[in-house]
């Protein structure tokens, strides 16, 4: 660089800042090395074009990032190299995942995995449909809980086990808790009570990744978001995947991928299971089962998505005054707001009430 | 000819169908993503927002990769473009009655990767001329006068000025941090 920057035009004197810009440009370029991930940002791209991930990301380069893959890829990196170079007369292409094999594939999933999630943390909103399970009198009632995260901003819809919206809730911005609910026609909006969302670009610690895991798959309790904004779905599962609890147990087919399983070791107090994508090595479903002293069974499914204007939108809780909207065969007429703590209160008592109640008084 | 690729949604992807198209395209991707993110950086953007631009970039080459004959110009030329665009748009916003959300920062991993002769560099850049800044991103990637000359719709003599003073510029950048 330093000479093409000498050269440029055919001469002039060298100088001390030639070869200054020269080394600090190669420098900025070794530290996005570091910090941006091609696979994440190639991932985003393909959601936005509204094509399969897999189809475009598993066409792999060379490049820095094919330092990281594992002796048993090199070969596939090759190939992918020879096409780089023009070698359009192949006859065929054959580009291969991480394959089960043991720890070193865990450590491999696991570390593209973290990669991934670290890169759609702040690049995508972490889209989760959760059905929690619950036995009630001998039956399993499910209720089903839509969540959006991005960044400091989530929403959580908590339906019924009908399939009536039960209570809306969330922060679309960073210092605004919105509370609407629907069984009792009532909302609340006040500031965010706690401190700013701290920016964190690692994992949190290992300690807390059990009520990590509990919190973000919650139970459907309301103002439960007042502690989980400060954790972004991706951050959440990043601290999973990467506290070593977990080992790649194979392959399975979720939603017409052929995913890779990671499940937790036997000793784990949460016994939990992620399958990620191995195209895009973010993970597509989590399922939690027997949280000691609650027999839960806890089922998400995870989309992330581009953060284009109409995916934003889904982090905004409509505030029934503003938007003659919500959810389908709603009516919002007659929504009044009332102060948060009665909100929340309201809302408790009519889970307590159980799902029976709800589904024989569907609101609207 | 058939691409075989192994992954979720596997399965063949006949050639001159797109298959081919999208592995050139994710060449070329990897390739340049991060030197374009830089190439942005260069010109005066944050990190964030390169990232965002180079983003949007490669979604407007994918869109029309078929017809792009020097995809390395033309990404920049968009990429230009779109900064410039994004900086009209934000003179022109209206201020709001409450500040609106900031996305979670690349730039602060960065911030810890990059080496203190990095720093300097996109300091001295920021502080040239906006002309003289781009020419030297054009540079510093590779390109000669007369390829930048046709991007920046000025002749080759204006571009060989711009670079003069910037070097001039940076030489005099970089001997007041010495004397400092």
């Amino acid at each position: 660089m330093i000479r093409r920057l000498r050269n440029a035009f055919g001469g002039g004197t060298s100088s001390a800042s030639d070869a200054a810009v020269g080394r600090g440009m190669a420098d900025v370029l070794a530290a996005l090395d570091n910090v941006i991930d091609d696979d994440a940002a190639l991932a985003r791209i393909c959601a936005r074009i509204g094509m399969p991930g897999s189809a475009i990301t598993t066409a792999r380069a060379t490049g820095p990032a094919a330092s990281l893959r594992r002796p048993a890829l090199r070969a596939v990196a090759g190939v992918a190299a020879a096409l780089t170079a023009g070698a359009v007369a192949l006859a065929a292409v054959v580009v291969a995942g991480a394959r089960h094999n043991g720890m070193d594939t865990t450590a491999y999933v696991v570390q593209r995995v973290d990669r991934a999630l670290s890169a759609a943390g702040p690049a995508a909103i972490a889209q989760m449909t959760v059905k929690t399970g619950r036995m009630r009198g001998g039956a399993t009632a499910t209720t089903t809980t839509e969540e959006w995260s991005y960044g400091g901003r989530w929403r959580w819809v908590v339906s019924s086990p009908a399939g009536h919206p039960v209570y809306d809730e969330g922060s679309g911005t960073s210092s605004v808790y919105t509370l609407v609910s629907y069984r009792t026609r009532t909302w609340a909006r006040q500031p965010w009570p706690g401190r700013p969302v701290a920016q964190v670009s690692g994992p949190r610690s290992c300690q807390t990744v059990d009520a990590d895991i509990l919190v973000l798959f919650r139970a459907g309790l309301p103002g439960a978001g007042f502690s989980a904004s400060s954790l972004p779905a991706a951050r959440a599962l990043r601290t999973a995947i990467s506290c070593g609890t977990l080992a790649v147990a194979g392959r399975q087919r979720v939603d017409g991928i052929e995913a890779i399983e990671l499940t937790s070791r036997p000793d784990s107090p949460v016994s939990e299971t992620i399958w990620v994508s191995p195209g895009t090595y973010l993970p597509v479903r989590v399922v939690v089962r027997s949280v000691p002293g609650q027999p839960v069974l806890l089922t998400a499914d995870i989309s992330w998505l581009p953060p284009t204007a109409q995916n934003l939108a889904r982090l905004t809780v409509p505030i029934p005054a503003a938007v003659p909207g919500g959810p389908v065969g709603v009516s919002l007429a007659g929504f009044r707001r009332v102060p948060l703590a009665r909100a929340l209160t309201q809302v408790l008592q009519q889970i307590r009430g159980g799902p029976t109640k709800a589904g024989a008084r569907p609101p609207g | 000819m058939v691409i075989v690729m192994a992954g979720p949604e596997a399965g063949a992807l006949p050639a001159g169908s797109g298959g081919l198209r999208d592995v050139e395209f994710v060449e070329f991707f990897r390739a340049e993503h991060k030197k374009l993110i830089r190439f942005v950086m260069a010109i005066g953007a944050g990190c964030d927002e390169a990232a965002e631009i180079a983003q949007v970039a490669f979604f407007k080459a994918f869109e029309c990769w078929d017809v792009i004959r020097a995809p390395r110009a033309w990404i920049r030329r968009v990429a230009v473009n779109e900064l410039t665009a994004a900086r009209q748009a934000a003179r022109r916003e209206t201020p709001q009655a409450t500040l609106p959300d900031a996305p979670v920062p690349v730039s602060t991993a960065l911030a810890v990767e990059l080496t203190e002769e990095a720093r300097q560099v996109l300091a001295a850049l920021r502080a040239l001329p906006p002309r003289q800044r781009q020419v030297m991103a054009w540079i510093i990637d590779g390109f000669g006068a007369a390829e930048i000359a046709r991007e920046l719709g000025v002749s080759p003599e204006s571009v060989r000025q711009s670079y003069a003073k910037a070097r001039k510029n940076l030489g005099r950048f970089y001997g007041r941090g010495k004397k400092r």
